[in-house]
C-alpha cells in the first residue's frame, strides 16, 4: 500500500519550532497512531486516551524548542504521553482498587492465544486490571522503565512497584486462561 | 508453557501490536486539540505581535520621515537665520548710528546732524536741495560700531525755517506707517527718521549751555535725499542679493523626494515568471556630493505559480501541504495514493522599506547613478492556494483538492532582499523623470511559506526638485 510521502521528522520539527500550525498538524497526524497506542494502554477508555494524547501534543508544541534533536522524537513523545496519561489518572492511582479476580478456571493455554491478540483484546485485558497494576505493567514491561523510575513517577515505594507488577502479571495470566477457555468453549 | 514464557510472549505481542498501531481518527483528534490549542492567550499574543510588527514598520517609516523633515527644517532654518542676520545688520547699524550721532553731536555741539549708515559701506552724501542749498553735508564712510562716533561720526546739518519744519511734519504725518520720528527737544532736540527701511537720522541739538540763537530744526526728508539715498540702498540691495545668491549656492537642498511606479517580473525556482506592478515613495538624503542614502516605502504585488511540479522541485511548504491534504481526507482511497500533479499559487502584497546607498556619477550635470542596498518589510496580504490532482486507486479517476490560506502582517523580514539598480534622470522643468532598471535578489525565504523569490523590472520615478551639489 502506498502512503503519502512523509515529511522528514527534522523538517517537521524545525517548522514546528517556528510555530507553523500547519506543520504542527502534520506532526500530530504523523505521530497520532503511535501516541494513541501508548495512550490507550494507560487510559481507561478511548476518550480518555485521546484527551491524554492531545494534552501531550499541546505540551510538545509548547515545548518543542526544548527538544533535543539528537534523541529520537518518538522516545520524547512516548515519555510525554505516558506522563500525561499518568497525571490524568493520578488520583485514581492513589485510590486504586485491589480487587482480585475470581479464580479462573485453570485451563491450559496455548501460544496461539497470545499471538492472536489484537489491540482491542490487549486493551480489554489491561482494562480488567486495577489501574495501578496496568500502569506498572505497561511502564515496566512495555515501556522499559525500572522500578526506581516508576516509584518516583507514581509516588510509591519501589517495593510496592515490584509487588504490583507481580500481581499484574498473575492476573494477566489468569485472564489469558479465561480467554483461552472461552475460545475453546466457543469452538466446541 | 511456563509462566515466564507466557509473560514474554504477552510482552512481545503487546509491543508488536502497539508499536505499529495505526489510528485513522487523527482528524477528529486534531479538531479536538484545536479547541484547546492555541490557547486564547496565544491568540492575544498573536494580536500583540501583529501590532508590534505594524508598530515596528510604522516606527521605521516615521523615523525616515523624521530624518527627512529634520534635514529640511535645518535648511529652512539656515536660510531664515541668514535673512534674519541680514535685517539685523541694517537695524543694528542704524541704531548704533543713532547713538553715535547723538553722542558725537553732543560732544561737538553741532547744530544738527544726520547720520546715514549702511552695512560696512561708505556712506554716500545726500543733498537736501529742497530744504536749503547751503546745507553742508559731511560724510564718513566708517561703520559706527568699529569706529567711535566722536571721531568719525557722520554729521550733516540742514538749516531750515519753521515753515519747512511744519511742511515736513505734514509729510511725515502722511507717511505715518513708514516713518519713525523721535523728537527730544528738551535736551538734544533730536529727530530720527527711518523711512522705507532706509535709515535716516536727523539730529537737532541745542546744548544746554549754548547761546540762544535762532533755533532751527534740522530735517532731512526721504524724498529730499531720494536720489543719493536710493543709489546707496540700491547698491546695498545689490550687494545683499549677491551675498544671498552665494549663500543659496552653499546651502543645498539635502533631501529630495520621489514617487515611482514599478513594473517588474517575479522569479523563483520552479515558478512561472509573473508580471506585476507596484509603487512607492522615496527620500534621497545627501551624504556627500556623490553619495545619497535612499529610503522610503513601497507596496508591490508578487505572484508566483508553481505549476505542474513534482514534489522534488516544489518548496517544502508544498510538500507539507500535500501531506496535510492527504490526512485531511478520511478516505482510505485518498490516503493510499500520491499526488499526480500539484499547483501552488502564491499572491503576496508586500510593504517594502528599502535602505540603499546611491552613487551619483556627475551630480552637476544630471542624475545618473547606481544604487545598492537591502530591503525590510512585511506582507500586507499573503494568499496561498494549493491545488492537488491525484489519481485514484484504479489509476483512472482524477481528484483535486484545494487548500487556500490567507495571512496578513504575519511575517516581518529584515534585510532579506538585496536591491541593485541603475538610474538615468531626464529634466522635466525643475524636476526630473528617472528611468531606473532594478533587480531584487532574495537572501532568504520570505512569507509564511518561506518562498525564495526575487524580482526585476523598471521603476519610472518622478523626482521632485532634485538636490544640487555645492559649487
Amino acid at each position: 500500500m502506498l502512503k503519502p510521502a512523509r515529511i522528514a521528522e527534522d523538517e517537521l520539527i524545525a517548522q514546528c519550532k517556528k510555530g507553523s500550525l500547519k506543520y504542527q498538524e502534520m506532526l500530530y497526524t504523523q505521530f497520532y497512531g503511535f501516541a494513541m497506542g501508548i495512550g490507550l494502554r494507560y487510559s481507561i477508555n478511548r476518550d480518555d486516551a485521546l484527551e491524554a494524547v492531545n494534552d501531550a501534543f499541546i505540551k510538545i508544541f509548547k515545548n518543542i524548542n526544548e527538544y533535543n534533536p539528537a534523541k529520537p522524537f518518538k522516545a520524547w513523545l512516548a515519555t510525554v504521553v505516558i506522563n500525561t496519561a499518568i497525571d490524568r489518572r493520578r488520583k485514581e492511582l492513589k485510590h486504586q482498587l485491589n480487587t482480585d479476580l475470581d479464580d479462573a478456571m485453570m485451563v491450559q493455554h496455548s501460544v496461539s492465544t497470545v499471538d492472536n491478540l489484537n489491540a482491542q483484546d490487549i486493551l480489554k485485558l489491561l482494562n480488567q486490571l486495577p489501574t495501578i497494576h496496568a500502569t506498572i505493567f505497561n511502564m515496566y514491561e512495555i515501556d522499559g522503565y525500572n522500578h526506581d523510575e516508576i516509584s518516583q513517577m507514581l509516588g510509591i515505594a519501589t517495593s510496592s512497584s515490584r509487588v504490583y507488577l507481580t500481581r499484574a502479571k498473575e492476573k494477566l495470566r489468569k485472564l489469558l486462561l479465561i480467554t483461552t477457555y472461552n475460545e475453546r468453549r466457543s469452538v466446541r | 508453557m511456563s509462566d515466564d514464557q507466557l509473560d514474554d510472549d504477552l510482552k512481545k505481542r503487546i509491543k508488536q501490536v502497539f508499536d505499529n498501531y495505526e489510528d485513522d481518527t487523527a482528524n477528529e483528534g486534531w479538531l479536538l486539540l484545536r479547541e484547546k490549542y492555541p490557547e486564547k492567550e496565544e491568540d492575544d499574543r498573536g494580536i500583540f505581535w501583529l501590532w508590534w510588527r505594524i508598530a515596528g514598520v510604522a516606527a521605521l517609516l516615521l523615523m525616515a520621515l523624521g530624518v527627512g523633515l529634520w534635514l529640511n527644517f535645518n535648511e529652512t532654518g539656515k536660510q531664515n537665520i541668514a535673512q534674519h542676520n541680514k535685517k539685523n545688520n541694517i537695524t543694528d547699524t542704524t541704531s548704533t548710528s543713532k547713538i553715535a550721532a547723538v553722542t558725537g553731536n553732543t560732544k561737538q555741539t553741532a547744530d544738527s546732524g544726520t547720520n546715514i549708515a549702511a552695512q560696512q559701506q561708505a556712506v554716500a552724501v545726500a543733498h537736501a536741495t529742497s530744504v536749503t542749498k547751503n546745507t553742508p553735508f559731511a560724510q564718513a564712510g566708517a561703520n559706527p560700531i568699529s569706529k567711535p562716533a566722536n571721531t568719525t561720526n557722520t554729521v550733516f546739518t540742514a538749516k531750515v525755517d519753521t515753515s519747512v519744519k511744519k511742511d515736513l511734519a505734514y509729510q511725515l504725518a502722511n507717511r505715518a506707517q513708514s516713518l519713525d520720528i523721535i523728537d527730544s527737544p528738551s535736551t538734544t532736540n533730536t529727530t530720527t527718521i527711518i523711512a522705507n527701511n532706509k535709515p535716516l537720522t536727523l539730529i537737532s541739538t541745542r546744548p544746554a549751555g549754548a547761546p540762544a540763537v535762532k533755533e532751527q530744526p534740522k530735517v532731512v526728508a526721504d524724498n529730499q535725499v531720494s536720489k543719493g539715498m536710493q543709489a546707496l540702498f540700491d547698491k546695498e540691495a545689490k550687494h545683499k542679493a549677491t551675498q544671498n545668491t552665494e549663500e543659496q549656492k552653499t546651502i543645498d537642498k539635502k533631501v529630495a523626494f520621489s514617487i515611482y511606479a514599478a513594473t517588474y517580473v517575479n522569479y523563483a525556482k520552479g515558478s512561472n515568471k509573473q508580471f506585476n506592478t507596484g509603487g512607492g515613495a522615496t527620500a534621497d538624503i545627501r551624504l556627500t556630493d556623490n553619495l545619497r542614502l535612499s529610503t522610503g516605502v513601497s507596496i508591490g504585488q508578487n505572484t508566483l505559480s508553481y505549476a505542474n511540479n513534482t514534489t522534488t522541485v516544489m518548496p517544502v511548504a508544498l510538500m507539507a501541504a500535500a501531506s496535510h491534504n492527504f490526512t485531511a481526507s478520511s478516505s482510505s482511497l485518498l490516503y493510499s495514493v500520491t499526488p499526480a500533479s500539484s499547483n501552488l499559487n502564491a499572491n503576496l502584497v508586500n510593504l517594502d522599506v528599502p535602505v540603499d546607498l546611491k552613487y551619483v556619477f556627475n551630480p552637476q550635470k544630471g542624475n545618473t547613478y547606481v544604487s545598492a542596498g537591502f530591503s525590510s518589510g512585511t506582507f500586507i496580504n499573503e494568499t496561498y492556494n494549493t491545488t492537488y490532482s491525484y489519481n485514484g486507486a484504479n489509476g483512472s479517476s482524477v481528484q483535486q483538492s484545494s487548500d487556500p490560506t490567507h495571512k496578513s502582517f504575519d511575517n516581518f523580514y529584515f534585510a532579506q532582499m538585496l536591491n541593485v539598480s541603475f538610474g538615468v534622470g531626464y529634466p522635466v522643468g525643475k524636476n526630473q523623470l528617472i528611468i531606473e532598471p532594478f533587480f531584487k535578489y532574495p537572501l532568504n525565504g520570505m512569507g509564511d511559506e518561506h518562498l525564495l523569490f526575487g524580482s526585476g523590472g523598471i521603476n519610472l520615478k518622478f523626482n521632485f526638485d532634485p538636490p544640487k551639489s555645492k559649487h
